[in-house]
């Protein structure tokens, strides 16, 4: 805990707390206009969480994957697809959880199975998932996958941001060292926009003039810059409103101090304490 | 059970209306027709929806224009475009736009025209076209989202970068999008719907063309160009004949020309008229007959006239201010042979650019100052846009991209601003790149491993750089510009000082060998693959000679 501390300057490590955009929080920039889709990413995630299986070698040099566009699923936490920008050149686009300033996941987990950490990673306790996989319906990126060829203790599955395997070692990611071509920086969040402001700036041309995840859906740790619409490499156009903030302020309200039900209760023993009264003076009567 | 048949029918009348109704579905596509992969041929139009922040229920179209004068044929030119009563047709559509300000009105006159036609040619029993909703608003036939910022006019991209500065007097909407009012940076960020535009191809009335037409038409320049009536009138006092840059290329010298309605009520209605009087060589009447794919390039119309206007071969371009840089000398002959035509630079006259270009800007050159028309470097007819552009060509980019923009390298001024039309005659001495380095410099030198899957590299360090020099010498741009020998070897070894003889400094000095991010550079690994790879994929050699995979360059550890 301590080393995170020390790696990332002012980042603390606490339990859960409400993070705010501009949060000293952990982040990654991706400049899709360098990654040149070898793999190693994917390859270095493969090998850094010993729970996924085993993938040969030679699968992650084949180049045939690219034939068709791929998601996250419960044995890859990351995937890198390849599209194509207006110049014919071939543009590839690394996807995993972008670790959202709020979450909409955590919002809409039941059980606090998903947490996001003051660090920015948003994590995920098998002990406490219940399967319902609503966290599934809420990700605005379809990130979390679910393990559906388990029978018996299936899971929620999707990138951990390293969390216990290396930030807690005060190790950056495992794809952000394996990447050879440097495509993603690693760091903190604000530095990152500043240095992603800094190199559209002095690219003139070479960026699409913005930021991807700076504040989408309320902002998320993983952002991007590509040289072409965000929309055509397959990150959704959303609004920069946080999306628990749509949801919760109705459920929140509902229950607030429980008084909502308290008060339908009372209304109800009112209305029956009424009627009984009443039947009880007609039966008099009678 | 008459009655269970009876709604039977009915739902499967419901189901079939909104079937085809349903934008999703779209009818089979002809072949060559318009589509969302080639929308960018000739004759597909895009049809506007108003304003672009207008909510549209429906996607826009993509009207395939070819397509209908193939099936209907020249003849029925007159059933969508007004006829004036000279012949001569008017290419707008709808014919009756009786109020186009408001949009309601024009969504009524298009959608009465095409639907009308439609329907009107499916009760005579002739093929029509579709009458539903869906199937000329179909959503994945013609359309994609942009997303995109819509910048204002007086936004440049050099002296603003949108995130930073824009925001300063434009506040973040979530604080204070409220009272911002026409503040608020979100109304540039508007949602453009489904707009793609489908690119203009460009006519190509290139110097090949316009050869073509002067001979034809004998040297009548006023068929096509006209003159100013006080220009006429000065011409018919003096008693000479007009020059070229007399001529305008559009009747009002005040107008914006817009192409699509000079062009085409000029071209095609001369066309028509010419056929009409049984001429042979008439001129194309379909969309494709001027809109090719296949524009000539500059060297195929090597020995193709160029338009004799009197130009000067060589020009020294002065400025009036004496406190400005020395004069620019410019080969008008030398770019005359490397361009398709005048308007690549003269984009509207034929006159010198100072004027319309004022050096401090007003109405008549658009509020566009001299400096910027010939500086600015996101259009491609300013001298500096264009020299940009050649960069991105792959023997270029390899290095270029990985150069400051031309604007921020420290010699870019004096290199164009020499003062002297000697500078013109410069004759390049071939350098041999062994003579630029420093005594001891091995041909070739070994990148030690910094990983663990992959062994050294063995970079042949002299050979690079003699198929640079190679590359430098055949073009006659970077002839001009790559003054010195030591231009080949400034992209790698970026931001150091660069003497002839002189070590420079190792790419290990900035960059950190473990540090990933220091200071913002990329470590040592990520530096060599970055410019390495960065450089092979722009100029897309062989896998021998510039390789793309991991082998390429290094074995695998244990192979």
């Amino acid at each position: 805990m301590q080393r995170i501390g020390s790696l990332a300057g002012a980042a603390v490590l606490s339990p859960v707390t409400p993070a705010r955009a501009g949060s000293p929080a952990l982040a990654v920039l991706v400049d899709t206009t360098l990654c040149v889709g070898c793999r190693a990413c994917e390859q270095a995630c493969n090998e850094v969480n010993p729970d996924l299986p085993l993938v040969p070698d030679t699968f992650f040099r084949d180049a045939s994957v690219f034939d068709r566009r791929r998601r996250m699923d419960a044995d890859a936490f990351t995937v890198v697809n390849r599209y194509q920008n207006p110049a014919g050149d071939p543009a590839y686009v690394k996807f995993q959880c972008m670790h959202c300033l709020q979450p909409a996941c955590v919002s809409a987990c039941l059980v606090g199975a998903l947490t996001r950490d003051a660090c920015g990673a948003v994590i995920y306790d098998e002990s406490k998932c219940i399967g319902c996989r609503y966290c599934m319906a809420a990700c605005p990126f379809q990130v979390p996958a679910y393990e559906y060829a388990s029978v018996l203790t299936p899971r929620v599955r999707k990138c951990t941001f390293c969390f216990n395997t290396r930030l807690a070692d005060g190790k950056i990611p495992a794809c952000v060292e394996a990447c050879p071509m440097r495509v993603m920086s690693f760091g903190l969040r604000d530095e990152l926009i500043a240095l992603g402001r800094e190199r559209i700036r002095n690219n003139p041309g070479r960026y699409e003039q913005h930021i991807y995840g700076e504040h989408e859906a309320g902002g998320t740790a993983w952002m991007y810059l590509a040289s072409m619409p965000f929309e055509q490499l397959d990150l959704p156009r959303l609004g920069y409103h946080p999306l628990p903030g749509y949801t919760e302020p109705i459920q929140h309200a509902l229950f607030k101090w429980f008084l909502p039900p308290l008060g339908l209760f009372a209304a109800l023993a009112g209305i029956m304490w009424f009627n009984k009264r009443k039947a009880k003076q007609s039966g008099e009567d009678a | 059970m008459r009655k269970l048949v009876a709604a039977l029918i009915i739902v499967a009348g419901a189901c079939a209306v909104l079937y085809a109704a349903d934008p999703g579905r779209a009818a089979p596509d002809m072949p060559g027709a318009c589509s969302a992969d080639n929308r960018t041929q000739a004759g597909c139009i895009l049809l506007s929806l108003g304003p672009a922040e207008y909510d549209h229920s429906r996607p826009q179209i993509v009207f395939d224009h070819e397509r209908h004068v193939r099936e209907l044929g020249e003849r029925a030119c007159a059933d969508c475009h007004a006829k004036k009563t000279d012949g001569t047709l008017v290419f707008e559509f709808p014919k009756n736009t009786a109020d186009t300000a408001a949009p309601d009105s024009l969504t009524k006159a298009w959608h009465d025209s095409c639907i009308g036609c439609h329907a009107e040619r499916s009760n005579w029993g002739q093929d029509a076209g579709p009458v539903t909703c869906g199937e000329c608003h179909a959503r994945d036939r013609h359309s994609a989202f942009v997303y995109a910022p819509v910048l204002p006019s007086y936004y440049d991209p050099l002296r603003d970068t949108y995130h930073g500065e824009c925001r300063n007097c434009h506040k973040k909407p979530a604080l204070t999008a409220e009272n911002a009012g026409e503040l608020d940076w979100k109304k540039f960020y508007v949602h453009k719907g489904e707009v793609t535009e489908p690119q203009q191809l460009p006519s190509g009335f290139d110097y090949h063309r316009h050869d073509l037409h002067s001979r034809t038409l004998k040297d009548d320049c006023g068929l096509c160009h006209y003159l100013s009536p006080e220009k006429r009138r000065a011409l018919d006092h003096a008693e000479k004949k007009p020059q070229c840059s007399d001529w305008l290329l559009e009747p009002d010298p005040q107008g914006i020309w817009r192409e699509e309605d000079y062009a085409h009520s000029r071209c095609v209605n001369c066309h028509f008229t010419r056929k009409a009087a049984g001429e042979e060589k008439a001129g194309p009447l379909l969309c494709s007959g001027c809109h090719t794919h296949d524009a000539r390039t500059p060297e195929q119309m090597k020995d193709v006239a160029r338009s004799d206007c009197e130009q000067k071969e060589k020009i020294l371009i002065t400025s009036d201010n004496a406190t400005a840089l020395a004069a620019v000398p410019f080969d008008h002959a030398a770019h005359q042979l490397r361009t398709t035509s005048c308007q690549e630079c003269h984009h509207k006259n034929m006159q010198a650019c100072r004027e319309c270009h004022t050096p401090t800007g007003d109405e008549k050159g658009e509020f566009v100052t001299l400096a910027q028309a010939y500086h600015r470097e996101q259009v491609n007819r300013s001298c500096v846009g264009c020299h940009a552009e050649q960069k991105q060509k792959g023997e270029c980019a390899g290095c270029h991209q990985q150069l400051p923009s031309t604007l921020e390298s420290k010699s870019a001024c004096t290199a164009c601003h020499s003062g002297s039309l000697e500078a013109l005659q410069r004759k390049r001495a071939t350098v041999p790149p062994e003579s630029l380095m420093p005594p001891g410099t091995k041909d070739s030198l070994h990148i030690g491993k910094l990983g663990q899957d992959y062994e050294k590299v063995d970079f042949k360090h002299l050979q690079i750089a003699k198929a640079l020099a190679a590359a430098s010498e055949k073009s006659l741009l970077a002839g001009h510009f790559h003054t010195d020998g030591m231009a080949m070897c400034a992209a790698c070894h970026h931001y150091s000082p660069l003497e002839k003889g002189k070590p420079v400094p190792a790419c290990r000095t900035c960059h950190d060998k473990k540090d990933i991010l220091a200071a913002g550079r990329p470590d040592l690994l990520g530096a060599y693959h970055q410019q390495c790879l960065g450089c092979h994929q722009k100029m897309g050699g062989t896998e021998e000679k510039m390789p793309q995979t991991c082998e390429g360059c290094h074995a695998r550890t244990g192979t």
